[in-house]
């Protein structure tokens, strides 16, 4: 596997990633603002538009049948709550030329769609076409209410909320009430403040090693307006610090969801993130995890109980679907094998496994383009870029001593249930 | 025994894996690369539809569930222990799933492949069940029922089969229902092992960095060499005609979900001619429902839809069904307009250049299924339990004309076949 780094302009960095063995190539182009529940309804919703249409092919039909011409190429936005930072993701992927039958040339053509949609956007006097905002308005609210019916993102994201308290909290998708105040000006304002001046962290991944992502990048740089860019905190800001809550909320569904949300007090930007993973790999990772082993085996309370963690923020939430009358029993017992972490309660076997686990996760990294380039691109925004291979190697070297003090910092915060009400 | 082993290829693109039939009677599928992981699944021909079977010319009926239930307790080792801890010192990834036609396990190594392999191995070939554990284990698939049963999509999907399938085992959830979970034993659970997880009704997936001989060896070390067949499903006739024409339910949506489905009974025993019938009509979904198709545009255009729809066709050796499904403010319309859609392709033809475009679209999602060891090893298990090739996809697609998908679209297609289920939004 070949790595370059490439900072073809002030604030556009760039990785290019290349292995014989991928059939697809990707290529992601992340645009870094600051966090804030307006800005992210107004991101949210550029996502969306940008990938409707371009000048290039001015409908949502035109557009999708250039890709489906190249391959069933796949072009998709996202955003992303990433600490403090909110990111627009606009990707690619396709198949590898090698796989053209017809000489078609899939990169090329896929890049062109990419860069396109960026930076040639449709517009009519100026700005976005207002017919194109408004459907995209009602699809962004269905999504954000939508969100409610997949009951463990949402208790989790809910406990996330209220953990986080009012002014901190930033929903991935931004606010409904938020949604329903843009209109085609205050979105293309939008959309040139991100082009003018955000800093953009680009990764491609190719089955070929041929400078052709590299010239991409230098091509599609040299497209963005001149101008400061200005750098980004690598540091997230802290949880407010409060007593431990309780809060249930019922839901109109069958099964309830525990979610125990702690400050870990770990985070991808220190330089010692990777001894929480392996405490994190104990505790709710493999199905031999303490909660795993405990909360489920032992007690027969779930189907599933592990955890999630906020690299940059440094929470941990713990959640299981259970039923409404084994609350108790849950939360005491997550809390007991949290405790043992803290007690050194683990063995020498359960830590060699957690190792193996994590170095056999590390591996696989490079297996997947997708994987590989999400693993750079949020190193990049840390500016802690190390290999998978060097962080398996890392994890080898942690001692038990280590991992207890890991759990020493981990403390609860919020204790949320969503209580099943009951299905019609 | 001399083992014959066949070497399936596409040359097209260097693809290849090889094929043959161990002397314990498993099929083996082994398809070597240089990914960083490996990943083997050993898997029973036996999913939650065989609720009924003969065996040694008895005829048994045993609980709902049950396959999914015996996945869960396989795990468990005649050492009380758990098949996971052996894993975790072998540094593996394992897991399993139940669909409605097979039940596999499976784990993706970085190092010690074949220290796992045996371990896989073992622990299928050799159940272990007690009361107490099968006890143990009712509360939580309860607990994994109550998970799906608060999903939307999974309660729509599932009440769409019910409402298309009268009498076929096809139309019960998976996991089963709380009263059939509660009543099976381990008696159940050692007379289906006993049916279903004999050898030759196995067949071992692997792929990745590893070596076919070492491979053979842990096989010779692990499995029994018996070849007793396995047992046979009954399954009860199904009318052409779908159950029910609609089911409505209530739950925390934004929008209303749908689900139409088209039950399509005329499946031929010839395993080629259903995978041929199954690409015709991907395509033909595609085309009709996919991002491109002026349906998909017209209705996104007018705020009939929501996000994507999910057209496509899947089918067994015993059943067999088309389907599209989506979000919607109007899933009225949207079934209305989706008869329209199939009754003019059916009377006006189609585009041949859009069909090509489709066929190159299915191209891509089969090399795109190759990408990493496990989908390789997945999809060479998948094509297996068709009964084809899995290499022979991309020629195969090639043979399909417009004509021909016309022509399968026209032969499952009548209204009373057809079903349609839809998820409420709450009041």
């Amino acid at each position: 596997m070949v790595v370059n780094k490439l900072s073809p302009r002030a604030g556009i960095n760039a990785i290019c990633i290349a292995d014989s063995k991928y059939k697809t190539d990707l290529t992601t182009v992340g645009f870094i603002t600051p966090a804030s529940p307006q800005t992210a309804a107004e991101t949210a919703l550029l996502s969306n538009v940008l990938t409707c249409s371009c000048e290039k092919y001015k409908t949502m039909k035109a557009l999708n049948r250039r890709l489906d011409e190249l391959y069933d190429a796949e072009l998709s936005a996202d955003v992303a709550v990433f600490g403090d930072l909110y990111i627009l993701l606009l990707t690619v992927s396709s198949l590898n030329g090698r796989y053209a039958l017809d000489g078609t040339d899939i990169r090329k053509g896929s890049l062109d769609i990419l860069s396109s949609v960026i930076m040639r956007p449709l517009f009519d006097n100026g700005i976005f076409q207002r017919a194109t905002v408004r459907g995209e308005k009602k699809q962004l609210i269905s999504e954000i209410d939508s969100q409610r019916s997949h009951r463990r993102s949402y208790a989790v994201g809910r406990c996330a909320e209220l953990m986080y308290k009012d002014g901190i909290y930033t929903p991935r998708l931004g606010r409904a009430k938020d949604v329903e105040n843009i209109n085609a000006e205050t979105l293309t304002e939008r959309y040139k403040e991100i082009i003018m001046s955000s800093p953009v962290q680009i990764v491609t991944v190719s089955g070929d090693n041929d400078g052709v992502a590299e010239q991409f990048v230098k091509d599609f740089a040299s497209l963005f307006p001149g101008g400061e860019r200005p750098e980004y905190s690598r540091n997230a800001s802290h949880l407010p610090v409060y007593d431990v809550e309780t809060v249930c909320e019922d839901e109109p569904a069958g099964q309830g969801v525990l979610c125990i949300g702690f400050d870990a007090c770990s985070r991808l930007s220190d330089g010692d993130y990777h001894i929480f993973t392996l405490y994190n790999e104990i505790l709710a990772g493999a199905p031999t995890s303490k909660l795993f082993m405990n909360v489920r085996e032992k007690l027969s309370l779930c189907y599933y109980c592990s955890a999630g963690h906020d690299p940059m923020k440094g929470t941990m939430i713990i959640n299981a679907g259970i039923e409404n009358e084994k609350f108790e029993l849950a939360r005491d017992e997550i809390f007991r094998q949290v405790d043992e972490m803290k007690n050194g309660g683990f063995t020498d076997d359960e830590l060699n496994a957690a190792k193996r686990s994590l170095k056999s996760i590390y591996s696989a990294k490079s297996d997947s383009p997708s994987s590989i380039s999400s693993w750079y691109f949020n190193r990049a925004l840390c500016d802690r870029i190390i290999t998978p291979e060097e962080n398996a190697r890392r994890i080898e070297n942690v001692t038990r001593d280590e991992i207890a003090s890991a759990a020493a910092r981990v403390s609860p915060r919020l204790i949320y249930f969503s209580r099943g009400t009951g299905v019609q | 025994m001399n083992t014959e082993i066949k070497t399936e290829t596409y040359s097209a693109t260097g693809e290849k894996y090889f094929r043959f039939t161990h002397k314990s009677g498993v099929t083996v599928l082994l398809a070597p690369n240089n990914y960083s992981t490996s990943h083997a699944i050993f898997a029973a021909k036996y999913g939650s539809v065989d609720n009924t079977f003969t065996l040694d010319g008895v005829k048994y009926s045993v609980p709902a569930g049950i396959a999914h239930f015996l996945e869960h307790k396989l795990f468990e080792t005649e050492t009380g222990g758990d098949a996971f801890e052996l894993f975790a010192k072998t540094g593996a990834d394992a897991n399993a799933f139940t669909s409605r036609s097979v039940t596999a396990y499976l784990f993706t190594s970085t190092e010690n492949f074949y220290k796992s392999l045996k371990i896989l191995l073992d622990f299928v070939s050799h159940p272990h069940f007690t009361e107490a554990s099968v006890k143990k284990e009712q509360g939580i698939i309860c607990q994994e029922l109550a998970m799906y049963e608060d999903s939307p999509p999974s309660r729509c999907a599932n009440n769409l089969l019910r409402c298309l399938y009268k009498n076929h085992p096809v139309r019960e959830d998976i996991v089963g229902t709380r009263e059939s979970i509660q009543s099976i034993t381990p008696e159940h659970l050692y007379l289906c092992h006993r049916a279903f997880y004999t050898m030759p009704n196995m067949i071992l997936s692997v792929s990745g960095n590893v070596d076919i001989d070492r491979v053979k060896s842990v096989m010779d070390e692990c499995l029994p060499s018996s070849c007793k067949t396995a047992a046979k499903s009954v399954l009860p006739k199904e009318p052409e005609n779908a159950y029910k024409k609609l089911s409505r339910c209530r739950m925390q949506v934004a929008n209303p979900l749908f689900c139409f489905g088209i039950k399509d009974t005329d499946i031929s025993p010839d395993p080629e001619l259903r995978q041929k019938k199954s690409m015709a009509l991907t395509v033909l979904a595609d085309m009709l429902f996919g991002p491109s198709s002026v349906f998909y545009n017209k209705l996104y255009a007018d705020g009939l839809i929501n996000g994507e729809l999910s057209p496509g066709y899947s089918y067994s050796d015993s059943f067999a069904n088309f389907t599209v499904s989506g979000e919607s403010v109007k899933p009225f319309t949207v079934r209305r307009r989706i008869y329209e859609c199939i009754e003019k392709a059916l009377a006006d033809g189609i585009n041949e250049d859009d069909f090509e475009i489709s066929e190159k679209i299915t191209y891509a999602g089969f090399v795109r299924s190759l990408q990493d060891s496990e989908s390789y090893a997945y999809e060479m298990l998948s094509s297996e339990l068709d009964g084809v090739s899995l290499l022979g996809f991309p020629e195969a697609v090639k043979s399909i004309t417009p004509q021909y998908a016309l022509d399968m679209l026209g032969e499952i297609y009548k209204r009373s076949a057809c079903a349609f289920s839809v998820v409420d939004k709450l009041q």
